[in-house]
C-alpha cells in the first residue's frame, strides 16, 4: 500500500467528518430557533403591545408576567396553561366584545377564573401551549374543548342540585328522569323511582290484547288516531312515558299474548248501591252530570284531555297522571271502578289520591268516562287477534326479559332487571377510546356519540336494545348536557368537598298527617323543604303564612288564589277531622324562623292605620297593579279580597319588609317601606275580609 | 499530537509542504470550527433545557386576605407560605417564618411574645429581630402591598428592610 | 519558571501520580508508559488495515451503533431530569417536555430518532458481519457477544416504549408481555415478574424505568467494551477475507 493511497482515504474521512460536523450544527440550531418562535411568546408580545393601547396600561402590565403562566390544582389533577395566551381573562376592563381574542376577559361568573383555570369547565388540553393542541382533539389528548352550548354540563359536575343559571342542564336532568332513563341505566344523582312503568301483574284484567298490541306498536300515538304526533307526541306538556321499542309484528303479538294472560287477582264486578244506580240510570244527562263532577273535582289538574278548538287539537290539563281522552276504549269498566275506589291496591306506588267517593259521584264519573272518553276507531287498525297460543305466550315471556321490559315493569314472579343498559353515571368523563362507534361515520367525539346513541341507537350499535326516542334538537342538547355532566363520584375527598349535593330523601311525615299525606299525595304537587312537586305552591312555611281556619276552609273547598292558573287543587272531599289534622300539622311544623307569630298583636292595628294603609296601597305603591281586591286590580299576584281571613299579621309584616327572604325567587318587589308604612299596610290588608271565617262556602272560587 | 498520529498512520502528502492551505487542513478547519460551535451551542441548549419554565410549587407571591382579618397587635402564621403576617399600630408587615440558621420552620409563642425555632432554640421578636442565637441574622421582611380589590399581597421574592410597615 | 517546568512539577506530585500512575514523560520508558497506559489509544487495534477503513468495508455500522448509544445515553440522562416514573405523572411530563421545557421536544425527538437509527444500524451491522462470515473463528466469541448486544438493544427499545405512558405504550407492553407469557412453563411467571403484577400499571412502569435507565444500559456498556476489546484481540476486523474473495 502506498502512502499516497492512505492519504486519499484519510482526506476522504476528513471530508466526511467536516460535512457531518456542519450538518450537526445545522440540526442543533433548529431547536433554539423553534423555541424562539413559539406561538405563546408571540401572543404575550401582542398582549403587551395591546395593553399599551388601553387606558389602564399600567395596571394591565403590572398583572402581566412574561413566561408560562400556569394554574396547577394537584388535587383535581388539573394543569392549566390557558392563561399564558388568554392574558386578560380576569381583567374586568377587557370584558368588552371589541377586545380581540385571546385577550378578552371571561364573562362574570361566581367562580374566580384565576383560581380554577379554564379546563375545569371548558375541557381541552390544559398543559398545551399551542393553539390546536390546546383546543382540539388530537392523537395525544382525547378531551377537546367542550362546545359552548354544552358548557352547563360542567356546572353539573359539582352542582348536583339544580341551579337557576343552568336551565339547559336542569331540563336535561328533568328529561332523564321523566323519560325513565333510570329504568335501564344507572345515572348520577337520578334515583330510580319505586315505580317506573305500571305493575303488570294484573294487566290482563285491565286491558284487552288488542289495546296492548296497539300500544306496543305505536305507544306515542295512541291518543291520536290520526297519527298526529304533534298532539300526543313529544310536543305536548306530557312526556312520552313509554318509548317505542323496535319490535316485529310476531314479537308484538307474542308480548300482547303473554300480557293478557296476567290476571293475578281477579277483578270483581263493580258494586254500587242499588238505590243510587236505579235513581241515576234513568236520567238522560247522566254522562253530562259525570262530566260536571269530573270538572268540579279538578281531575284535569293531573290528567289532560284532548280539546279541539277550530282545526287545532290540543291537550289541556296536567301531566302528573296519564292523559285520558280515549281511556274509555282502553280499560275494563269494572277495573275502573275498583281503581278509583282504591288506586294503591292495584298499583302500590300510584300517585293518584284515594278520594272519598260517594257512590253517586263515582257512578256518574265512571259513566262519563266509559261513554264519553272513547274512540270507536281507536283499535280499528289492529289485526284480528285470536286466543293466545301457548307458544306465543312462551315467546312473549322470553321477550319480556330480552327486551328489558322488566326494567320498568313489575310482574309478580319475574325478577326485576336493574341496570339493564350501560352505566351512564360516568359517561361524561369517558375518553373517545372508551366509546364504541361501530361502523357509523359520525365524528369521533363524545357529543356526537351521545346524540347518535339517542337519536338512532342502531347507527352506533346494530344490536342495541335501546328504544327509539323522538326529541326536539333543544331537548337533545339538554339531555346531552346533563349526561356530559355525569362524571362519576369524585376521585378523592378534597374533590368530594366541592360537590354541592342534590337534596335526597323524600318527604315522609309521620303520624296522622303522614297517613293523610300518603293518601292524598300532597308532595306530588306541593314542595316541602325542597322535596316534592312543582305544580302547586311550596308549603314549607304555610303555617307562618296562613291562618288555621283559612287552611281548613280551603282544604274543604279549594279555590284558587291566582285566577290565571289552570291547575287547581282537586276536591278531596275531606272530613272535618282530616282537614283539622292537616291544618294542625301545617300550623305547627311548616313555620318560618323569620316570622314570629306571637310578636304581632292584632289589637295594635287601628282603623286610622288601616285608612292610611289603604292610601298607601292604592296611591303611593299602586299595589292594585298586580293584586285584585273585589273586582278591580291586576292578576299577577294573588287575589287579596279575603286576605284578612287568610294571612297572619306577622307574615304580612315580614313579607312587606323583604319578600325574597321568606320565599326566595318570588316576583313581589322589595320596597323600602318605613316601619310605619309596614304597619299601616298590614292593618289595611287585615281588614280585607269577604265573609266570616268558618263558613266554608259554596260561593264560586275566583271571588275569594 | 494529532498531527503526529496522522503522520504515523498516513504519511504527509506532498502538497502541504508548499505553505498553502491543503485540502486536508481546510477540512480540518471546517470540522474543528463546526465542532466548536456545536459544542458551545450544545452547552447553551443544555443550560436552557435545565432551566425550568414552569414551576410546580406554591406561588412566591400570595394573597393573604383582607386587612380586617388580622386584629391589632397580632402575629398570624400562614402555614402554606411560611410567613407571619404581623399587624401593629404602625401597620402590616410580612416576616419570614424560616429560621436564618438552618431553615427550620419557627413557631410563634404568644405566651412569651417571641418567635422560637424548635430545632436549635433561636429566638426572635415579633418583628423578626434576633434575640438569641444560634441564628446569624434577624428574620427577613417580605414586600407587602395592597391589591386594588383590597387584599394583602405578599411577595416572597422581594425582601425589604425592616421597619417599612404597610399602612392601611 | 516556564510552563514546562510547572507542568513537570505538577506531574511529579503525589495526586498526579495516584491518578496517572506514572511520572513526567521524560525518558523513553515513561513515554512508552504514557502510550501503553492510555485506554483511548487502545480501543483500536495496533494495526489497522487499509481495506477496513474503506466505507464499503463496514459502512461504519458498528461505529454508528456505538455513537447512537452515546447519543442515547446523553439525551436519556437529560430527559431523566424531567421525568417521573409514575402514573399519570409520566404522561404529563411528556406534555411538559413538549410544551414548556426549552428544547425539550428536540431532546426527546433526538432520543427517539437515535433509538430508531441504533436498532436499524445494529441489525444491519449484524447482517453485514454475517454475510462477510464474521461469525467464523476466531471471531465466534465476539459474534456471540454481538448477538447479546442485539438483544439488549431491542430490550432497551422495548422498555423505553412504555415510559411515555400513553395508549400506544400501554397496549404495546400489554401485547408484548402477553407474548412473553406464552413461553412454556415459565411464561406467566416471567410476565408477572416483569410487570410486577398482572396488569400494566404503576409497578410495571417503575420496573421498565429501572431496566431502561440503569440495568440494560450498564449491561450494554459492559458488553460494548468487551466487544471492542475482542476486535483487537481477534486481530482486527474481518474485512480482509471477504476483500480477497471480491478479487
Amino acid at each position: 500500500m502506498t502512502a499516497k493511497k492512505m492519504g486519499e482515504i484519510s482526506t476522504r474521512l476528513r471530508a466526511i467528518f467536516a460535512l457531518v460536523s456542519v450538518a450537526f450544527v445545522a440540526v442543533l440550531a433548529v431547536s433554539p430557533v423553534r423555541d424562539f418562535f413559539q406561538s405563546w411568546k408571540r401572543y404575550e408580545k401582542n398582549y403587551v403591545s395591546y395593553a399599551q393601547t388601553r387606558p389602564d396600561t399600567k395596571r394591565l402590565l403590572a398583572d402581566f408576567h412574561p413566561g408560562i403562566d400556569q394554574i396547577w390544582l394537584p388535587e383535581m389533577r388539573v394543569l392549566d396553561r390557558c392563561t399564558t395566551c388568554h392574558q386578560g381573562i380576569s381583567q374586568t376592563s377587557l370584558s368588552d366584545a371589541s377586545v380581540p381574542q385571546p385577550f378578552r376577559a371571561h364573562p362574570a361568573i361566581p367562580h374566580d377564573v384565576k383560581k380554577w383555570g379554564c379546563v375545569v369547565c371548558h375541557r381541552g388540553q390544559g398543559p398545551a401551549t399551542e393553539i390546536s393542541e390546546a383546543h382540539e382533539t388530537t392523537l395525544a389528548w382525547e378531551q377537546p374543548l367542550l362546545p359552548i352550548r354544552f358548557i352547563q354540563a360542567s356546572c353539573g359536575v359539582c352542582h348536583r342540585a339544580d341551579l337557576p343559571q343552568t336551565p339547559k342542564l336542569n331540563r336535561g336532568r328533568e328529561l332523564l328522569s321523566q323519560l325513565n332513563c333510570s329504568g335501564c341505566h344507572h345515572l348520577q344523582d337520578i334515583e330510580r323511582p319505586a315505580m317506573l312503568g305500571p305493575d303488570l301483574s294484573n294487566v290482563g284484567n285491565k286491558l284487552t290484547r288488542q289495546w296492548i298490541y296497539k300500544w306496543l306498536k305505536e305507544p306515542h300515538t295512541v291518543v291520536d288516531s290520526s297519527g298526529n304526533t304533534v298532539v300526543d307526541g313529544y310536543e305536548t306538556v306530557e312526556e312520552p312515558r313509554m318509548p317505542q321499542f323496535r319490535l316485529t309484528d310476531p314479537e308484538i303479538k307474542a308480548l300482547s299474548a303473554y300480557l293478557t294472560t296476567l290476571k293475578g287477582q281477579p277483578i270483581e264486578p263493580a258494586k254500587f248501591d242499588q238505590g243510587v244506580v236505579a235513581s241515576l240510570q234513568k236520567s238522560p244527562d247522566l254522562a253530562d252530570q259525570g262530566e260536571v263532577r269530573f270538572r268540579q273535582m279538578f281531575c284535569t289538574t293531573c290528567h289532560s284531555l284532548a280539546v279541539t278548538q277550530g282545526d287545532e287539537t290540543k291537550l289541556i290539563g296536567g301531566n302528573i297522571g296519564p292523559e285520558l281522552t280515549k281511556v274509555g276504549s282502553k280499560i275494563n269498566p269494572d277495573w275502573l271502578v275498583a281503581w278509583l275506589r282504591d288506586p294503591q291496591s292495584y298499583l302500590p306506588h300510584a300517585l293518584m289520591p284515594r278520594y272519598r267517593w260517594s257512590d253517586q259521584d263515582l257512578y256518574k264519573v265512571t259513566q262519563y268516562i266509559n261513554t264519553r272518553l272513547t274512540d270507536p276507531e281507536l283499535l280499528s287498525n289492529v289485526p284480528p287477534l285470536e286466543e293466545p297460543a301457548q307458544e306465543e305466550i312462551r315467546l312473549g315471556q322470553r321477550l319480556f326479559l330480552e327486551k328489558g321490559c322488566a326494567s320498568c315493569h313489575v310482574i309478580q314472579g319475574v325478577s326485576p332487571q336493574k341496570d339493564f343498559g350501560p352505566d351512564l353515571a360516568i359517561l361524561g368523563s369517558k375518553n373517545v377510546s372508551q366509546l364504541e362507534f361501530g361502523n357509523s361515520s359520525i365524528p369521533r367525539n363524545i357529543i356526537s356519540y351521545i346524540q347518535a346513541k339517542i337519536t338512532d341507537p342502531l347507527s352506533v350499535n346494530p344490536a342495541a336494545r335501546m328504544p327509539q326516542y323522538r326529541l326536539t334538537p333543544t331537548d337533545l342538547d339538554a339531555i346531552t348536557t346533563a349526561l356530559l355532566g355525569m362524571t362519576g363520584s369524585p376521585a378523592n375527598s378534597s374533590l368530594a368537598r366541592l360537590i354541592v349535593p342534590r337534596a335526597q330523601g323524600a318527604f315522609h311525615p309521620a303520624g296522622a298527617f303522614g297517613e293523610l299525606s300518603d293518601r292524598y299525595k300532597c308532595a306530588a304537587c306541593h314542595r316541602f323543604n325542597g322535596d316534592g312537586g312543582n305544580l302547586a305552591p311550596e308549603l314549607s312555611f304555610e303555617g307562618s303564612r296562613a291562618q288555621r281556619q283559612w287552611i281548613m276552609d280551603f282544604l274543604k273547598n279549594p279555590q284558587t288564589l291566582r285566577p290565571t292558573l289552570i291547575f287547581r287543587m282537586p276536591q278531596f272531599n275531606l272530613t272535618d277531622q282530616d282537614a283539622s289534622v292537616i291544618a294542625d300539622y301545617l300550623g305547627m311544623v311548616t313555620q318560618s324562623a323569620a316570622v314570629k307569630l306571637s310578636a304581632v298583636d292584632q289589637k295594635q292595628f287601628t282603623p286610622q292605620m288601616a285608612e292610611m294603609g289603604k292610601q298607601l296601597y292604592e296611591v303611593k305603591y299602586q299595589c292594585n297593579a298586580c293584586h285584585t281586591i273585589g273586582s278591580a286590580g291586576g292578576y299577577v299576584g294573588p287575589n287579596l279580597s279575603n286576605a284578612g281571613n287568610w294571612l297572619n299579621a306577622a307574615w304580612i309584616e315580614e313579607w312587606l319588609k323583604n319578600p325574597q327572604a321568606l320565599v326566595p325567587g318570588t316576583i313581589e318587589p322589595r320596597r323600602s317601606l318605613t316601619e310605619q308604612e309596614v304597619q299601616a299596610l298590614t292593618a289595611y290588608v287585615l281588614t280585607l275580609k269577604q265573609k266570616a271565617p268558618g263558613s266554608a262556602g259554596t260561593t264560586a272560587g275566583g271571588a275569594q | 499530537m494529532s498531527d503526529v498520529l496522522a503522520t504515523t498512520i498516513a504519511g504527509r502528502p506532498e502538497e502541504s509542504g508548499r505553505g498553502e492551505i491543503g485540502r486536508r487542513d481546510f477540512f480540518n478547519a471546517i470540522a474543528a470550527g463546526a465542532f466548536g460551535i456545536a459544542g458551545l451551542g450544545a452547552l447553551v441548549v443544555t443550560y436552557r433545557y435545565l432551566l425550568p419554565n414552569a414551576l410546580f410549587e406554591p406561588s412566591m407571591n400570595f394573597r393573604a386576605g383582607t386587612p380586617d382579618l388580622y386584629p391589632l397587635d397580632s402575629v398570624t402564621y400562614m402555614p402554606d407560605q411560611q410567613v407571619y403576617i404581623v399587624r401593629t399600630a404602625d401597620g402590616f408587615y410580612a416576616v419570614s417564618a424560616v429560621c436564618t440558621h438552618l431553615g427550620c420552620n419557627t413557631q410563634w409563642k404568644p405566651e412569651a411574645n417571641l418567635i422560637a425555632c424548635p430545632c436549635h432554640g433561636s429566638k426572635f421578636k415579633s418583628d423578626g429581630t434576633k434575640v438569641e442565637g444560634p441564628a446569624p441574622r434577624s428574620l427577613p421582611h417580605f414586600a407587602i402591598t395592597l391589591t386594588p380589590d383590597g387584599e394583602l399581597l405578599v411577595d416572597k421574592l422581594e425582601t425589604i428592610k425592616p421597619g417599612q410597615a404597610l399602612r392601611v | 519558571m516556564t510552563t514546562e517546568e510547572m507542568l513537570n512539577r505538577l506531574r511529579a506530585t503525589r495526586a498526579w501520580m495516584s491518578i496517572f500512575r506514572r511520572g513526567p514523560a521524560r525518558t523513553n520508558r515513561t513515554r512508552s508508559l504514557a502510550i501503553f497506559g492510555n485506554v483511548f489509544l487502545h480501543l483500536l487495534p495496533v494495526k489497522v488495515r487499509e481495506q477496513s477503513l474503506r466505507v464499503r468495508a463496514t459502512y461504519y455500522l458498528g461505529t454508528i451503533s456505538f455513537f447512537m448509544f452515546v447519543v442515547l445515553t446523553l439525551t436519556g440522562i437529560f430527559l431523566m431530569f424531567y421525568y417521573h416514573p409514575a402514573a399519570p405523572q409520566a404522561y404529563l411530563d411528556m406534555k411538559d417536555l413538549r410544551f414548556v421545557v426549552s428544547n425539550g421536544v428536540f431532546l426527546r425527538n433526538m432520543h427517539r430518532v437515535a433509538a430508531h437509527i441504533m436498532v436499524i444500524a445494529v441489525f444491519w451491522h449484524m447482517f453485514h458481519v454475517f454475510y462477510r462470515g464474521g461469525y467464523r473463528p476466531p471471531h465466534e466469541f465476539n459474534w456471540a457477544i454481538g448477538v447479546v448486544l442485539l438483544l439488549l438493544t431491542l430490550l432497551l427499545s422495548y422498555t423505553g416504549y412504555l415510559l411515555p405512558w400513553d395508549q400506544l405504550a400501554f397496549w404495546a407492553i400489554t401485547v408484548g408481555t402477553n407474548i412473553l407469557s406464552s413461553a412454556p412453563f415459565v411464561g406467566p411467571q416471567l410476565r408477572y415478574l416483569l410487570l410486577g403484577g398482572n396488569l400494566v400499571g404503576e409497578n410495571a412502569l417503575l420496573r421498565f424505568y429501572v431496566l431502561h435507565c440503569v440495568i440494560l444500559p450498564l449491561l450494554a456498556a459492559l458488553l460494548i467494551a468487551v466487544h471492542f476489546w475482542r476486535i483487537r484481540k481477534d486481530g482486527g476486523l474481518t474485512v480482509g477475507e471477504s476483500n480477497e474473495r471480491d478479487k
